[in-house]
C-alpha cells in the first residue's frame, strides 16, 4: 500500500467524502503549521490563526485543483492571514530592513543562564531565529517547513538566487548569534 | 550550506536539529484540534454533490423515491376507483371490508373512508340507501378533492424548497470556484513574477484608471512588498501607494496570458 500524497489526500476529502484523508492531512501539517504561526503570534491569535487557515482548506477543498504543492498553498494561506492580523493591529511583527533590531514574539523573557539545558537550547534556537532580519527570518522557517527553495521563492515573491542567499545569510547569523548565547 | 570554522560552531544539521526540537513544543490547543476535526466531518456531510455519491446509493435513493412517489399516487387511483366501479364495490364491500380488516388499519384516511362507507349502508333499511349512497359518494368525492388539494399544495411547497435549496447550492458553488480561481490567477502571477527581477516603475496612473479602485483588486507580492492588481483594457498592472505617490509597474504580456487561463 503506497502513501498518498498531500494533493490526492485533500482530493478524495474534498471530492471524495474521505474523512480519513483529512486526519492524515491534518496530522501530517498540524504541528509544522502551527509551529510557523506561532512563532510569528502571540498564543491565542496563533490558535486562532491556525484555525482560520485550515477553514479555508476545508471549505475550498472541494473545489481543489492542484496548482504547485499543496504545502506550498497552505502556508501562503498561513502567511497571509498572519499578515492580516498585523495590518489589522496596524503595526508589523519585526522590522523589514535587514538590521537586527526585531522583536521576539517567543523569547521576551528568555535568560539562556537560568533556564535547564534542554529548555534553554529551545529558547535560544528560537530567540535566534526570532532575531534574524525579517527577510531572512521568512526563508529560514519556511525551509524548515519542508518547502523547497522554488516555492518558498513562489511564496514570498523572491527570486530562487535572492532566496538562496538569504538562507545562506540566515544560517550564518543563527550560527553567530547561537556561540554567543548557548553554553554561556 | 557551508560551516563556519570556528571549533564549537554548530553544523547547519545541528541548527537544523535544534529548530526542529524547539518547534515542536508548539502545538495548537487540543480544542482547536477537535474544533477541526468536527468542521472537516460536517462539511464532508454538508458538502457532497450528488456526482460523489457512490453508485449503490444512488440507486438505493431512486428505488425509495419511486417508493414514495407510487405510494403517494396509490390514495388517487383509489379514490376514483368508486366512481368507476361503484356497482360492483357496493356488492362486494362486505366480503371486501371483511376480507381486508389488516389493510383497513394502516390505509390512508380516504381508503378507510371507501371501506367503511358502503358497510353502514349495509345496516341501514333498504329505503334510505340510495340517499345515504349518495350523501356518501358526495362526502367521498368532497374529501377525495380536498386531499387532492392538500397533495398539489405539498408538492408545490416541496418542489419550491427543492428549487430554492438548488439556487442556493448553485450560488454557493459559483462563489468558491470565483475565489478559488482568483487564487490560483494571483498564485501564478506571484510565480511568475518572482522569476522578474525588474519591472519599469512609473509614477502615473495609467490612462483609465478609475482612483477610487486602483487598491480594489486582488494583492500580490513583488519583491517583498505588497501590490494590487489593476486591470485596464487587456492590460495589467502591480499598484501600490508609497507615501504621496503611486508607483506603477506593467507586468509583462506574456505572464498576464499565462495566468489568465487559470479564471
Amino acid at each position: 500500500m503506497t502513501l498518498r500524497n498531500d494533493d490526492q489526500l485533500l482530493t478524495d476529502y474534498g471530492k471524495r467524502g474521505d474523512a480519513a484523508a483529512f486526519d492524515i492531512l491534518y496530522q501530517r501539517f498540524r504541528q509544522p503549521l502551527f509551529g510557523f504561526i506561532r512563532q510569528q503570534l502571540p498564543d491565542a491569535i496563533a490558535n486562532e490563526v491556525f484555525q482560520e487557515c485550515w477553514m479555508v482548506v476545508i471549505e475550498q477543498a472541494a473545489d481543489y485543483m492542484p496548482c504547485g504543492s499543496f504545502r506550498g498553498y497552505l502556508f501562503t494561506i498561513a502567511r497571509r492571514k498572519i499578515a492580516d492580523y498585523w495590518r489589522r493591529q496596524q503595526r508589523q511583527p519585526s522590522q523589514t530592513s535587514d538590521d537586527d533590531g526585531n522583536i521576539e514574539p517567543i523569547s521576551d523573557d528568555i535568560d539562556p543562564q537560568i533556564i535547564q539545558l534542554q529548555q534553554a537550547t529551545n529558547d535560544v534556537i528560537l530567540m535566534c531565529v526570532g532575531r534574524l532580519p525579517k527577510a531572512q527570518r521568512d526563508v529560514f522557517m519556511l525551509k524548515q517547513t519542508g518547502l523547497a527553495v522554488e516555492e518558498i521563492s513562489l511564496i514570498l515573491g523572491a527570486t530562487f538566487e535572492t532566496v538562496k542567499s538569504r538562507i545562506r545569510a540566515s544560517y550564518s547569523k543563527l550560527r553567530s548569534c547561537w556561540e554567543r548565547h548557548h553554553d554561556k | 550550506m557551508t560551516n563556519e570554522s570556528k571549533p564549537n560552531s554548530p553544523t547547519d544539521a545541528e541548527l537544523e536539529q535544534a529548530y526542529q526540537q524547539a518547534v515542536a513544543q508548539l502545538e495548537p490547543n487540543a480544542e482547536v484540534d477537535e474544533a477541526l476535526r468536527l468542521k472537516a466531518h460536517s462539511q464532508l456531510r454538508k458538502g457532497r454533490d450528488w456526482a460523489s455519491v457512490p453508485m449503490w446509493a444512488r440507486a438505493a435513493s431512486v428505488i425509495g423515491v419511486a417508493v414514495v412517489g407510487w405510494w403517494l399516487w396509490q390514495p388517487d387511483l383509489l379514490q376514483q376507483r368508486p366512481h368507476d366501479d361503484s356497482p360492483v364495490v357496493d356488492s362486494q364491500a362486505p366480503a371486501f371490508a371483511a376480507a381486508d380488516d389488516g389493510l383497513a388499519a394502516v390505509a390512508p384516511m380516504s381508503v378507510q373512508q371507501k371501506v367503511a362507507a358502503p358497510a353502514a349502508t349495509e345496516s341501514q333499511p333498504p329505503a334510505e340507501q340510495p340517499i345515504a349512497a349518495a350523501d356518501t359518494a358526495e362526502q367521498q368525492q368532497l374529501a377525495a378533492e380536498l386531499a387532492l388539494q392538500h397533495q398539489q399544495q405539498l408538492r408545490k411547497a416541496e418542489q419550491e424548497s427543492v428549487a430554492r435549496h438548488k439556487l442556493e447550492q448553485a450560488q454557493k458553488q459559483a462563489q468558491r470556484q470565483h475565489s478559488e480561481q482568483l487564487l490560483k490567477f494571483s498564485f501564478c502571477l506571484q510565480y511568475k513574477l518572482a522569476r522578474r527581477d525588474e519591472l519599469v516603475i512609473r509614477h502615473e496612473l495609467p490612462d483609465g484608471a478609475d482612483r477610487g479602485s486602483v487598491l480594489s483588486g486582488p494583492s500580490l507580492e513583488w519583491q517583498e512588498q505588497s501590490w494590487q492588481l489593476l486591470e485596464i483594457a487587456q492590460t495589467a498592472y502591480l499598484v501600490r501607494a508609497d507615501g504621496d505617490q503611486w508607483q506603477i509597474a506593467e507586468v509583462p504580456a506574456e505572464d498576464f496570458t499565462v495566468c489568465n487561463l487559470h479564471r
